[in-house]
């Protein structure tokens, strides 16, 4: 570390005049290195090296500014340590020529504020979804670890879990963490809490105890021991009222005594789901066997642990376990990647291209803003001249310009700050849910240190080019040299046009696409009718309805005293319900001679009689379950279109056998109906199967309730119909079928909402900036087009002239970003949903607008070419 | 030189860190680094003097003939690199000349009972 500061620090000496060097360069180094190996000494790594990188910029700096006096550009009165007086006096007069002229200025501010306000915006958001790390002790040692099949990441068995925990090295600790509500009965209102299974290791992977009681120890984690549980904290303030005395006492989860030993810290939050109570995994209602992978599971890497090294101690262990238990582990792996980014799989890269696009903004911005301010600053020409020929150097009038564009980018970007301020919790709001870690946006010192930096680097990056134009030989100088000088800034004024153009095409086209795919989904048909329908869950508790028979009884009585409910029209239970996120998947054969290898992956549903008619899901041949299909008579199954034309292609389906993998018996298939998309509006895999509930039963359910009218509307009337068969039964999750559909478009509106706004703004940047380029060519060209009037051009030739010269920047800009825009929407290719994407003919409507867009700016110019007089031009 | 000629006040008023490294060197000769140590010091670290801000500093006070370079060094063992400096009398004149000047403005602040006692 000390020697890249080192080499950097002689490398800023370079800046400073050869004699200066050669007298305190080395005192300088010496001082350097000694105050560097004193801090280093006092302070943490990270803040030496800061303390460093301070000590060189400060040493370019002045090297910079000792070059610039020694070549005599010092201004008059810039006595030693005199120079904070020159800025002010700078300052102060980029003030006033700010104000001179305010059209001008509000346009560049706000320009800028849109840039730096949309990108502060967005990097909020990925600040706290993705570069922040956790807010555990040493985050970067927590590790997800998964099972995989055939290279394919699946969930995790405990049995499994608890061999890797015996065998490993360099895991520290690992717990399961599995999600699943409980009941809390024995209360005045039945409820469920959100109960979160884990094992005592849970407390070593978060380094977390508990703010009152204990954490569970290994003692707690063996089946049968005295079942304890820890709570939440806002749980205990908002159930148990904050009493301390809760410690010891029982309350009854699932219908069972559980012991309350601790109450988390306030505000502890185990970043997977929104936990209410923390219970030892054996009180898990789901399987727990070997082969019954359901688990998430979470471990902390032992100190100075490479993740590549237990990687591959844990892959040596599963293929020892693969061995040993072949039936449940063949072929079948670990994978071990860091926390946070299992955490943010599904949500980084379309963050990450939301933030590579409004730096496309950005970047949009601040050529319009460096545009403008080169058309403005020919205006000044006099201005310039006359503080020239007064003896200012061009260093000084260099300075002068930055400091000029560093001031308007300074209010831009506070202005910008404002717009972030105000962006941000609309765009939490209407972010998809799935992004972890939104509830901890704010616009804290990292997020205004981001927009400080994109302020400086606008100011500076549109700052830079009139400063370098007006210092150069010719600029402000010789008359004969103007005519050349005004036609390079005009020449680089279309030329910033030009790649305006081209990143709103590119910004354009990703809106485009965004919205073609979800046009493309809304019209998707999900294979069934989820408007005006009721749904809610619940969990019967096992020791209560210990029998398959007591649960049918029990699902059979909530149809039944649902349907009763006034404006209900049909109603219904089933296993998982289509885009709530629960799912089965099982091995089916259709082949009665084939081997279970041979099992085809096929969606499960266990449903009741009328399921499909509450959903409107269509038959389309034989019958769906009825009454006569009870547990003791031969098992039935339903299939899907695409199961029944897969397996039985051109041939009726009814009648047939079909058999699960692992599982003795054989099931008749008794009807076939619609295709559903289960997981989402693009889920195309049709292949579906569906079990009678009496036949199959179960203690989850969803109530599917068809109504006539508004469905949220008859929820009290439902849960009072539930109730009235077991008042102690909770219920949760009640919400309508048509909220999840639409709930799973919330990231196609997320981004058409954000990428749309960056489109619009760069096309309304874009019109701006080639307005301005065209109204100064028609200046710059007023007597070539009065010549041209006088030898018989008509007015509207003139007209004509200078909208094809303004198209012609466009049509540039367009082709340069069409190579952009198609390497954008490859880029977006993982992000787009639906049935592909026909860029072209987004591509055509964008380059329609664009041109459009370029017309439109080009009137008012080409009015003010066709009213040249010719008369008055030639006299001139 | 002719500069001695000139007042003390016409270089007045001093920056901040041309006042605290003529103040470090009042107290005797020493050496940049040195003089790096006492500011932070004696300010409780609110004037931290980086090479850069120090040497153009250094540069400028011997322009001014406020300072002067020392061609011998104190010990024999000392780094060859390491330069001294020591206050001139007109440096010490100016030092002194600012050193009023700032309590004529401390006084009239304290007539307004501007200032917070420290500590205690």
């Amino acid at each position: 570390m000390t020697r890249v500061l080192g080499w950097l620090f002689r490398g800023a000496l370079a800046l400073y005049p050869p004699a200066f060097r050669s007298r305190f360069g080395p005192a300088m180094t010496q001082a350097f290195d000694d105050r560097l190996i004193a801090h280093q000494a006092e302070h943490h790594r990270v803040a030496a090296w800061l303390f460093g990188a301070r000590g060189i910029a400060n040493t370019a700096a002045n090297g910079l500014a000792e070059r610039w006096s020694a070549r005599g550009y010092r201004s008059t009165g810039d006595r030693s340590g005199n120079r904070f007086g020159t800025i002010a006096q700078d300052v102060a007069y980029a003030w006033r020529v700010i104000r001179r002229r305010p059209a001008l200025s509000a346009t560049a501010v706000l320009t800028l504020a849109i840039g730096t306000g949309a990108s502060t915006a967005i990097f909020s958001l990925v600040d706290a979804a993705l570069l922040r790390p956790l807010p555990f002790n040493k985050p970067a040692e927590l590790v997800n670890v998964a099972q995989t099949f055939n290279g394919a990441a699946t969930q995790v068995s405990l049995e499994n879990l608890l061999d890797w925990k015996r065998e490993s090295r360099t895991l520290a600790a690992i717990t399961p963490m599995q999600a699943q509500s409980v009941n809390l009965t024995g209360v005045a209102e039945p409820d469920r809490l959100r109960g979160g299974f884990v094992t005592s290791d849970f407390f070593a992977v978060t380094r977390v105890a508990p703010a009152i009681g204990r954490p569970f120890t290994a003692a707690d984690d063996v089946r049968g021991a005295r079942a304890v549980g820890v709570l939440d904290h806002a749980v205990w303030q908002a159930r148990f009222g904050g009493d301390r005395g809760i410690l010891g006492r029982t309350i009854t989860l699932n219908n069972t005594p559980v012991t309350v030993v601790g109450v988390m810290p306030e505000g502890f939050r185990f970043p997977y789901d929104t936990i209410e109570v923390w219970l030892p995994i054996w009180q898990f209602t789901g399987g727990l066997a070997r082969g019954d992978r359901s688990l998430v599971a979470v471990g902390r890497l032992g100190p100075g642990v490479q993740l590549s090294h237990a990687q591959a101690e844990l892959s040596a262990i599963a293929a020892q376990l693969a061995d040993t238990f072949p039936d449940q582990n063949k072929g079948r792996g670990v994978q071990i990647q860091p926390y946070q980014r299992w955490l943010t799989s599904g949500i980084g890269f379309p963050l990450g291209l939301v933030f590579g696009l409004v730096l496309l903004l950005l970047v949009v911005a601040a050529s319009n803003v460096t545009s403008l301010q080169l058309g403005a600053s020919l205006e000044r020409r006099t201005e310039l001249g006359v503080r020239v020929a007064l003896g200012a150097s061009r260093l000084r009038l260099a300075r002068q310009l930055l400091v000029e564009h560093g001031v308007l980018a300074m209010i831009g970007g506070a202005a910008g700050v404002g717009i972030a301020a105000a962006l941000v919790p609309r765009a939490v709001s209407a972010a998809p849910l799935q992004i972890f870690g939104l509830d901890r946006v704010e616009l804290d010192w990292r997020v205004l240190l981001f927009a400080f930096a994109v302020t400086v680097v606008a100011g500076l990056a549109s700052g830079i080019v009139p400063a370098l134009h007006w210092t150069s030989r010719d600029a402000a100088g010789r008359a004969s040299a103007r005519v050349t000088a005004d036609r390079r800034i005009t020449r680089l004024r279309s030329g910033l046009v030009v790649a305006q153009v081209a990143l709103a095409a590119v910004l354009l086209v990703a809106s485009g696409l965004i919205v073609q795919s979800y046009g493309a989904l809304l019209h998707v048909d999900a294979g069934f009718d989820p408007d005006r329908v009721l749904t809610l869950e619940y969990r019967l508790p096992r020791n209560k309805y210990a029998t398959p028979a007591a649960q049918t009884a029990f699902h059979d009585d909530v149809v039944r005293q649902v349907s009763g409910v006034p404006g209900v029209e049909i109603a219904a239970v089933a296993r998982a319900l289509p885009f709530s996120g629960n799912a089965g998947t099982v091995g089916t054969l259709t082949d009665p001679a084939a081997p279970d290898s041979a099992a085809q992956a096929t969606g499960m549903n266990t449903v009741s009689e009328g399921y499909f008619a509450a959903m409107r899901i269509p038959l389309i041949a034989g019958r769906v379950f009825a009454e006569a299909d009870q547990a003791t008579s031969d098992r039935v199954v339903v299939v899907s279109r695409t199961f029944a034309e897969q397996a039985w292609p051109g041939v009726s389906a009814i009648g047939r056998e079909v058999r699960f993998a692992g599982l003795a018996f054989k099931t008749r298939v008794i009807g076939v109906v619609g295709d559903v998309r289960h997981a989402g509006l693009d889920d195309g895999n049709g292949r579906a199967i569906y079990a009678s509930n009496r036949q199959n039963p179960g203690i989850f359910m969803t109530l599917v309730a068809r109504t006539s009218g508004d469905p949220i509307a008859l929820n009290a009337a439902v849960r009072r119909a539930i109730w009235s068969i077991d008042a102690d039964q909770p219920m949760w999750k009640v919400r309508t079928l048509g909220s999840l559909v639409d709930r799973s478009l919330d990231l196609e509106r997320f981004l058409i909402g954000v990428l749309g706004l960056f489109g619009i703004s760069a096309l309304v940047l874009a019109g701006v900036g080639l307005s301005g380029v065209v109204a100064q060519s028609v200046g710059q060209r007023t007597r070539e087009i009065g010549v041209r009037l006088a030898l018989g051009a008509t007015p509207s030739a003139a007209a004509r002239l200078i909208v094809s010269s303004g198209l012609s920047v466009t049509a540039i800009g367009l082709v340069l970003g069409l190579p952009l825009a198609l390497l954008v929407s490859r880029l977006m290719g993982s992000v787009l949903r639906g049935d592909g994407s026909t860029s072209v003919a987004i591509w055509l409507v964008v380059a329609l607008v664009l041109g459009v867009t370029s017309f439109a700016a080009c009137v008012v110019p080409a009015r003010r070419a066709a009213a040249i007089d010719p008369a008055r031009t030639l006299r001139n | 030189m002719t500069r001695h000629a000139r007042e003390p006040e016409s270089l007045l008023p001093l920056t901040a860190v041309a006042f605290e490294i003529l103040l470090t060197l009042s107290d005797g000769d020493c050496h940049g680094y040195h003089i790096m140590q006492e500011v932070e010091r004696r300010t409780s670290g609110a004037i931290v003097l980086h090479p850069g801000t120090l040497y153009r500093a250094l540069a400028r006070l011997l322009d001014e003939a406020l300072i002067d370079e020392r061609g011998d060094r104190p010990s024999k063992g000392d780094d060859a690199r390491r330069r001294y400096y020591s206050l001139t009398p007109f440096g010490r004149e100016v030092l002194g000349a600012e050193a009023s000047r700032l309590e004529r403005q401390v006084r009239e602040a304290r007539a307004r009972r501007l200032v917070r006692r420290e500590g205690r």
